[in-house]
C-alpha cells in the first residue's frame, strides 16, 4: 500500500510564503478532499507535490513510500508513482493521443520491458468506451481542439492506463457537465482500490457527492487549517469559508499586495 | 518507347536515376528537353490518384518542368535524393487557368558539396498550389523560392519544413509577388536547429498598387534545440495598396516549456519528451507523405540530423 507524506512543507515564490508547513499524509485506499477558497494554495500544492520547476522548497519533505521526492525530477516522481490530472491540461500540437498515451505508458514499464503493443490499444480503447470518449480519440492530437469536458476525462483515461500509486485530481470537475461529471466521478471511483491514494481538490460539493472523500482539508492562505470528514463538504457548502476565519480568529483574506514597478522614466543627468 | 504500367497505376513510384537520360524515353506526359525534365499535364484520366515521384540527385544540374493544364488538378510528391556532390536543381512550375496541384517537395540525402535549389512558380487566374516543402539534408543548402500571383484569384500555400544539423547552414529565400487583385498567399516555415546549425530565412511579400483585396499571410516558427544553434528570420511585407489583408509573425525559441512539463509529469524523461513534442512539430509535412518507403527514408533522415542533440 502506498503512502504519500507531505512534513511540514514551506514552498515561496519571490519572497512570499505561498505554501506554509503543510502536513498530510495520504494512504493507498484513501480519498482526500483538498477545498479552500480561491487562490489559497490548493493547485500550487498539487504542482509542488509533482515537482513543477516553478516553484522551490524552502523547506519541508515530501516522501513516497518513504522515498524522498525533493530533488527528484518531474518524471522520476511520475515513475515511482505520481499522477497529476491538471486543471488545464496542456494541448501538444501535432503528437497523437495514441503516441502520448502510448510512451506515457511505456516510461512506466521499466527499462528493456517493452510495451505490448496490441494489448495496449485494446486498453485504451476499453477506457476511451468507458469515459463515453467516441472513437477517433486516439488519432487527435492531445487535447487540441478537445472541449473543457474532454479534455478533463482526457486526464482520467491516462490515469486509468498509467495505473498511479498517487493520484492529484485539481479541479477535474471545471469545465465538465453534470452527464460528464457523472461519467468522471464512476470511472475515478471504479479506480478506488488500496493500491491507489486520492486527492481531490475541488470548490464544489457534486464532485465530491460522485467521488466521496474519507477526508476533507480546507486550505486557507497556503496553510491547511482544519481537516474533518465529510460533514465539512455540506457546512462549506451551505455557509461557505466564513465560519471558518471566526473560528480561526483569520481577519480577512486580503491579499499582502506588492508593489509593481512599471518601469523608470526617461532620464537625462547633468554633469 | 511503351509506358511502364505501374505509372499508370493508382499510386506510382516514377525513379528518375543517376543515368537519367536511360529512364523512360519518350512518354508522351515527361520529356528530356535540353533544359531539363519536362512533365506537361494536359489530360486528367492518367493522374486521378496521388503519385510520388523520387529523383535521385545528379552531379550535373537538372530542371524539372511542370505545367499543369487548364483545370487540370492534381496531387504529386517530387522528392530528391540528394546526392553526395549535388549540383543545383532547378524546379519550374506553371499552372494554367484554373488549375491545382497539390505538391510535397522533399530533400532528403547529404552533400559535402553546398548547393542551391530554385523553384519558381507561375500561376494564372484562379490556378491554386498547396506547397509543403521538407528539407532535411546533411550539408549545406540554399532555397531561392519565387512565386509570382500573375492570374487574378490565384492562391498559393506553401509550407516549408527545414531541418539543420550539426555545423550545417541553411538559407532560404522567398519572393511571392501579388501581381493581380484576389491573390492569395499563405506562407508558413517551420525551422528546427538542432546541435550547432545556423538557419537564416528572409520571407517578402509584395502587393502591388492596384491588386485589392488581395491576402497575404506569414507565420514563422523556429525551435532551437541546443545553445549555439540560432534561427534568423526576415519577415518583409512590401504592400503599396489600402484594401488588402495582410500580416506576419515570427517565434523563434526553445521547446514550450509548458508542453514539456505536461509530458514530464506523465513520466517520460526529458529526451524523449522532447522527441515527441518535435515529432509533433514535423507531423504537418509526415501527414503529407503518401509513400511508405519514402516516408521511412525521411524518418531516417530525420533520426540523422537529431543524433546527438544534447537533449
Amino acid at each position: 500500500m502506498a503512502v504519500l507524506e507531505i512534513k511540514n512543507l514551506v514552498v515561496s515564490v519571490e519572497d512570499q510564503v505561498i505554501l506554509n508547513q503543510i502536513n498530510l499524509v495520504i494512504h493507498g485506499g484513501e480519498t482526500h478532499a483538498i477545498m479552500g477558497p480561491n487562490g489559497t494554495g490548493k493547485s500550487t500544492l498539487a504542482q509542488v507535490i509533482m515537482g513543477h520547476p516553478k516553484y522551490h522548497i524552502d523547506s519541508g519533505e515530501i516522501l513516497l513510500d518513504g522515498i524522498r521526492l525533493n530533488e527528484m525530477s518531474v518524471d522520476e516522481r511520475s515513475r515511482a508513482g505520481l499522477f497529476l490530472a491538471m486543471q488545464n491540461p496542456i494541448e501538444v500540437p501535432g503528437v497523437t493521443n495514441f503516441d502520448f498515451v502510448k510512451s506515457a505508458v511505456q516510461a512506466h514499464l521499466g527499462e528493456g520491458k517493452h510495451l505490448r503493443i496490441g494489448k495496449f490499444i485494446l486498453a485504451m480503447e476499453d477506457a476511451a468506451k468507458d469515459l463515453k470518449m467516441g472513437s477517433g480519440l486516439a488519432h487527435r492530437y492531445v487535447n487540441e481542439g478537445f472541449s473543457g469536458g474532454e479534455k478533463k476525462r482526457n486526464e482520467i483515461l491516462q490515469m486509468k492506463l498509467i495505473k498511479p500509486k498517487i493520484a492529484l485530481l485539481d479541479e477535474i470537475d471545471s469545465g465538465l457537465d453534470v452527464d460528464a461529471l457523472r461519467i468522471v466521478g464512476e470511472n475515478v471511483t471504479a479506480m478506488k482500490s488500496p493500491d491507489l491514494g486520492l486527492v481531490l481538490i475541488t470548490h464544489y460539493q457534486r464532485l465530491l457527492d460522485s467521488i466521496i472523500p474519507d477526508y476533507v482539508h480546507i486550505m486557507i492562505r497556503g496553510a491547511i487549517v482544519k481537516t474533518g470528514g465529510k460533514e465539512l463538504i455540506a457546512k462549506i457548502d451551505a455557509d461557505g469559508y466564513d465560519w471558518l476565519k471566526a473560528e480561526l480568529g483569520i481577519d480577512e483574506f486580503v491579499e499582502k499586495k506588492k508593489p509593481i514597478s512599471l518601469g523608470t522614466c526617461a532620464t537625462k543627468s547633468v554633469k | 518507347m511503351k509506358t511502364p504500367n505501374f505509372f499508370l497505376a493508382d499510386e506510382c513510384t516514377i525513379l528518375f536515376g543517376k543515368k537519367s537520360k536511360d529512364i523512360f524515353g519518350n512518354y508522351s506526359g515527361i520529356k528530356l528537353t535540353s533544359d531539363g525534365w519536362s512533365i506537361r499535364v494536359s489530360n486528367q484520366k492518367k493522374w486521378k490518384k496521388p503519385v510520388t515521384i523520387v529523383i535521385e540527385g545528379s552531379t550535373k544540374p537538372v530542371n524539372l518542368h511542370i505545367h499543369l493544364g487548364a483545370d487540370i488538378s492534381v496531387q504529386w510528391s517530387i522528392d530528391y535524393l540528394i546526392n553526395l556532390k549535388q549540383a543545383n536543381i532547378g524546379i519550374f512550375i506553371k499552372l494554367d487557368k484554373g488549375a491545382r496541384l497539390v505538391l510535397t517537395n522533399v530533400f532528403i540525402g547529404k552533400s559535402n558539396k553546398e548547393f542551391t535549389v530554385s523553384r519558381i512558380i507561375d500561376q494564372a487566374i484562379a490556378s491554386e498550389l498547396d506547397l509543403s516543402s521538407g528539407i532535411v539534408v546533411d550539408g549545406n543548402i540554399k532555397i531561392a523560392d519565387h512565386y509570382e500571383l500573375n492570374g487574378v484569384g490565384s492562391r498559393l500555400k506553401a509550407t516549408m519544413l527545414a531541418i539543420a544539423g550539426q555545423n550545417e547552414t541553411f538559407t532560404s529565400i522567398q519572393d511571392v509577388f501579388h501581381n493581380q487583385p484576389l491573390t492569395v498567399s499563405e506562407v508558413t516555415n517551420l525551422l528546427v536547429s538542432a546541435k550547432e546549425s545556423q538557419m537564416h530565412v528572409d520571407v517578402t511579400e509584395t502587393i502591388g498598387k492596384g491588386n485589392y483585396q488581395s491576402v497575404c499571410h506569414q507565420n514563422n516558427r523556429g525551435i532551437i534545440l541546443e545553445e549555439k544553434g540560432s534561427i534568423t528570420v526576415e519577415p518583409k511585407l512590401i504592400i503599396d495598396e489600402y484594401d488588402v489583408d495582410a500580416g506576419h509573425g515570427c517565434a523563434i525559441g526553445q521547446i514550450n516549456a509548458d508542453e514539456l512539463y505536461y509530458l514530464l509529469s506523465r513520466g517520460m524523461n526529458e529526451a524523449t519528451a522532447k522527441r515527441l513534442i518535435i515529432s509533433g512539430y514535423l507531423s504537418p509535412l509526415y501527414k503529407r507523405i503518401e509513400n511508405p518507403g519514402f516516408l521511412k527514408k525521411l524518418e531516417k533522415a530525420i533520426e540523422r540530423q537529431m543524433k546527438g542533440v544534447d537533449y
